[in-house]
């Protein structure tokens, strides 16, 4: 079996695996019928988070800084779409790259001053910050309204104890779908049948993504797109020298890497990688709350990362299947016993680290670091 | 000098901004509250240079602007020439230095009819200077924060020993340190409720409260025990993130368990009677509970501070932390002395969880996860791996957590401060962080970390 895995051209396995997931709404729609949304909706969880899990892993898994509230950049990220367009009415599309944007100066700004912090140190910092954001999302800006008393800024006070900005613990509701305007293409493609099996719906001249189908294709786009770049990226100058600040940070610095730098570019691009998973989540669900964004979002994305394998691309996406679809699966075969389900989760958890720390499908430079530690360890105990 | 001027960017000086801005703001809470006056009758808040002349025969006429009553930030200035109705306890507004009780005061008309501000009042007494005004918040309010602090403090401080205790020996945050408490205190929630309702607590309420006690801290020590067995100790030797993410599962596996066996609804503590009741001193109010916990807390400390350092166990434990393997050498057993570490702190942890659940009356299997995480938060302000630093950093974050968002927000007129109080937490985590990542009275830990 392995022979055969390995004589086949690699690319031979890319273009089955594109196939099959470009098929995969299509497929689920001839198996299921009706009840295919749901099938379609597991996709397109694993989708978001898969991209959740990419970004988180150039934190975590290349550059090797213990992150646990990587949801705050999520949050920043759908926050800034959901308030942008539901309150100046910007395109969903145009709000991609801006969600981005915003959570990775945000990111740079809350990073910059714990970049000398350690392991777990760094871990706790972060997931103080993943809380204060949820808790600052909660309260809304009417926390603010002192700012009204600055002289000169009087205003602030009536504009801010009014003002709904975040919708404090209800979230932000109505945000819009994205859309792209065609023109007077829209009369001719109007009643196309075609447009309704996708999930897309013509509304003033635009094409409006409005079922789960739709959003599966934008979001495998996204994913590719994403994979693709990551790969590069791993490769890249600055890929390789995340690895060596994960291998070692001192001797990284004595080989001339910025390590400064290359850490804060590791937050940004993490980080701006989760306000674009952010924005594609506000815009197919288009309702937030500040709960979504909890410590335990953070801690699914981290076992994602781990638990696939640190550093690895097909890690991350193993990783994703067992802990956003696996659950999913369970849900349905052991419908009698659902409240089981998360016990078991939790279960295999401990298991599979017990038994393979290093991940399903881990990076080959992670599993040889991991044998150099093992090695030293046998090594040390036998002498 | 200069290469390090060099080396400062613009994203320094924007988080230097941002720190600043951050640092004035709690400047400027704290100055706020604190020469905030409030009323102490209901009447009219002026300026007294207004009222100087004024007396039975001659009243001096002001235009009311306004009027607050208790809990209303004020939003107008009092001015020459102006008066704003106060009820008793409101906050003054700014420029007012004293308050004219209603008695001295009259109700008149406007003498311009048709102007919109018909409103007047007459007042005929010189009142002096500064009279029927006092802190909003007076020394009784301080204290009793101070004290219920105390108490919080005591449980965060009895919950972060767990903490700091495992990172000593193991150089691992116990993530699942949350659910232990929480899984003492659950079970020991269905004894308390059986105990209050055959009237046993009521009768015999020390031999009730010590047998709730032993069972919530043998429950966590049990959990605890396991939880060492099977999730920490084959990933001795593995990478740091892989114990995290046991931990994570573990967590995960505790919560639901309970949530499946029990149900995931909120269940009632019991009131004590014993413990319920407060002394009055003076305006002074103080809850025997909060003294109680506090002091139950401190005992509790003072025992493991005894057992880490007097018995031989403890010694045997402070020996691994040092270095295992010569610990080993001398013929210690390291794998006993790592799961009594897990043993002792899981027991302090299900005391604490008892003495949470009596004043805060009800559990739920995700209670875990603030105290647990506020625990850890002290643990790190202490200084991770010091067991005074725990004890200091638990007292510290409660005080700190209890007065804070009064003390910060409230002079701002941010509405309900309490419930920033987590947000409090964790700046004061990250400030602490960010300056002395090893904590107040952090030990060097940074080549044991290797």
């Amino acid at each position: 079996m392995k022979d055969f895995i390995k004589r086949v051209d690699a690319r031979w396995w890319y273009s089955a695996v594109a196939v099959l997931a470009i098929l995969y709404p299509l497929i689920m729609i001839a198996l299921y019928g009706q009840k295919s949304d749901r099938w379609i909706q597991v996709a397109n969880f694993f989708f978001i988070y898969a991209l959740l899990g990419l970004s988180l892993n150039i934190i975590l898994g290349y550059a090797g800084l213990f992150q646990l509230g990587h949801a705050a950049f999520y949050a920043v990220g759908a926050y800034t779409t959901a308030i942008l367009s539901t309150q100046f009415h910007i395109p969903i599309l145009v709000l991609l790259p801006i969600s981005g944007l915003v959570a990775m100066v945000f990111a740079v700004l809350i990073s910059r001053p714990i970049l000398h912090l350690r392991g777990d140190y760094l871990c706790i910092v972060t997931i103080g910050f993943g809380e204060i954001v949820r808790i600052a999302l909660r309260n809304d800006v009417k926390s603010l309204v002192f700012l009204g008393k600055i002289p000169g800024l009087g205003f602030l006070t009536d504009a801010l104890s009014d003002a709904v900005f975040t919708g404090g613990p209800n979230g932000i509701f109505g945000i819009a779908r994205p859309g792209i305007p065609i023109g007077s293409l829209a009369e001719r493609i109007k009643d196309l049948p075609i447009l309704k099996v996708l999930g897309l719906a013509v509304r003033d001249h635009s094409l409006v993504l409005r079922g789960h189908t739709a959003y599966f294709y934008l979001f495998l786009a996204f994913v590719a797109f994403t994979i693709f770049a990551m790969r590069r990226l791993e490769n890249s100058r600055l890929g390789r020298a995340w690895m060596c600040i994960r291998e070692d940070e001192l001797a990284a610095e004595a080989m001339g890497i910025d390590t400064v730098r290359a850490k804060l570019l590791a937050f940004a691009i993490g980080a701006a990688w989760a306000g674009v998973a952010g924005n594609l989540y506000a815009s197919w669900v288009t309702v937030i709350a500040p709960e979504t964004f909890s410590f335990w979002e953070s801690c699914i994305m981290f076992c994602i990362v781990v638990l696939g394998g640190t550093g690895s691309i097909p890690g991350v996406l193993v990783g994703t299947v067992g802990m956003i679809v696996l659950p999913e699966l369970l849900r349905t075969w052991l419908a009698n016993i659902q409240q089981w389900r998360m016990l078991a989760f939790g279960t295999a958890m401990i298991v599979m680290m017990v038994f393979r720390p290093e991940g399903f499908w881990p990076s080959r430079r992670f599993r040889y670091e991991l044998e150099a530690a093992r090695e030293e360890v046998a090594g040390a105990q036998a002498g | 000098m200069r290469q390090r001027l060099a080396r400062i960017t613009i994203v320094d000086l924007v988080v230097w901004g941002i720190g600043l801005a951050i640092l004035a703001v709690a400047v400027w809470g704290v100055i706020a509250t604190v020469t905030a006056r409030a009323a102490a009758v209901d009447g009219y808040a002026v300026r007294q240079a207004d009222i100087a002349q004024a007396s039975q025969e001659k009243p001096v006429r002001l235009a009311v602007v306004g009027a607050l009553k208790l809990g209303d930030m004020p939003d107008v200035r009092v001015k020459k020439g102006v008066a704003v109705r106060v009820a008793a306890g409101a906050r003054l507004p700014r420029g007012a230095n004293v308050v004219v009780p209603l008695e001295d005061t009259d109700k008149a008309s406007s003498a311009r009819r048709g102007s919109s501000s018909s409103e007047e009042v007459l007042i005929y007494r010189a009142v002096p200077r500064g009279e029927n005004m006092g802190p909003i918040y007076g020394k009784e309010d301080w204290i009793s924060f101070f004290i219920f602090g105390l108490a919080q403090g005591g449980v965060y401080a009895l919950i972060a020993l767990g903490y700091t205790m495992v990172y000593g020996v193991l150089f691992m945050i116990n993530f699942t340190h949350g659910e232990v408490f929480m899984s003492g205190t659950y079970i020991a929630s269905y004894v308390a409720n059986a105990f209050a309702r055959s009237g046993f607590m009521d009768e015999q309420p020390i031999i009730a409260l010590l047998i709730v006690f032993a069972v919530a801290m043998t429950v966590s020590t049990c959990v605890a025990v396991v939880l060492e067995r099977v999730a920490y100790r084959p990933l001795r030797k593995a990478p740091r993130l892989v114990p995290l993410i046991t931990a994570i599962g573990a967590s995960f596996f505790l919560q639901y368990a309970f949530a499946r066996l029990f149900g995931s609804g909120m269940k009632r503590y019991p009131d004590v009677k014993a413990l319920s009741g407060s002394w009055q001193i003076g305006e002074l109010k103080i809850l025997h509970i909060h003294v109680i916990v506090f002091v139950a807390a401190v005992l509790m400390m003072i025992g493991l501070y005894w057992f880490v350092q007097r018995t031989k166990t403890g010694k045997a434990i402070r020996a691994v932390a040092e270095d295992k393997d010569v610990a080993a050498l001398m013929g210690i057993d390291v794998d006993r002395a790592i799961v009594t570490t897990f043993a002792v702190g899981a027991a302090l942890a299900g005391a604490a969880g008892v003495l949470f659940a009596l004043y805060n009356k009800q559990v739920t299997h995700t209670m875990g996860f603030m105290p647990g995480i506020k625990a850890f938060t002290a643990a790190v302000l202490g200084g991770i791996g010091n067991i005074p630093g725990a004890m200091f950093g638990g007292l510290f974050l409660g005080i700190f957590e209890t007065i804070g968002p009064t003390l910060f927000f409230d002079g701002l007129g941010v509405p309900s401060p309490s419930q920033l109080k987590d947000v409090i937490a964790f700046t004061m985590l990250v400030v602490i962080l960010i300056f002395r990542p090893t904590g107040i009275m952090g030990e060097v830990l940074t080549e044991k970390k290797a």
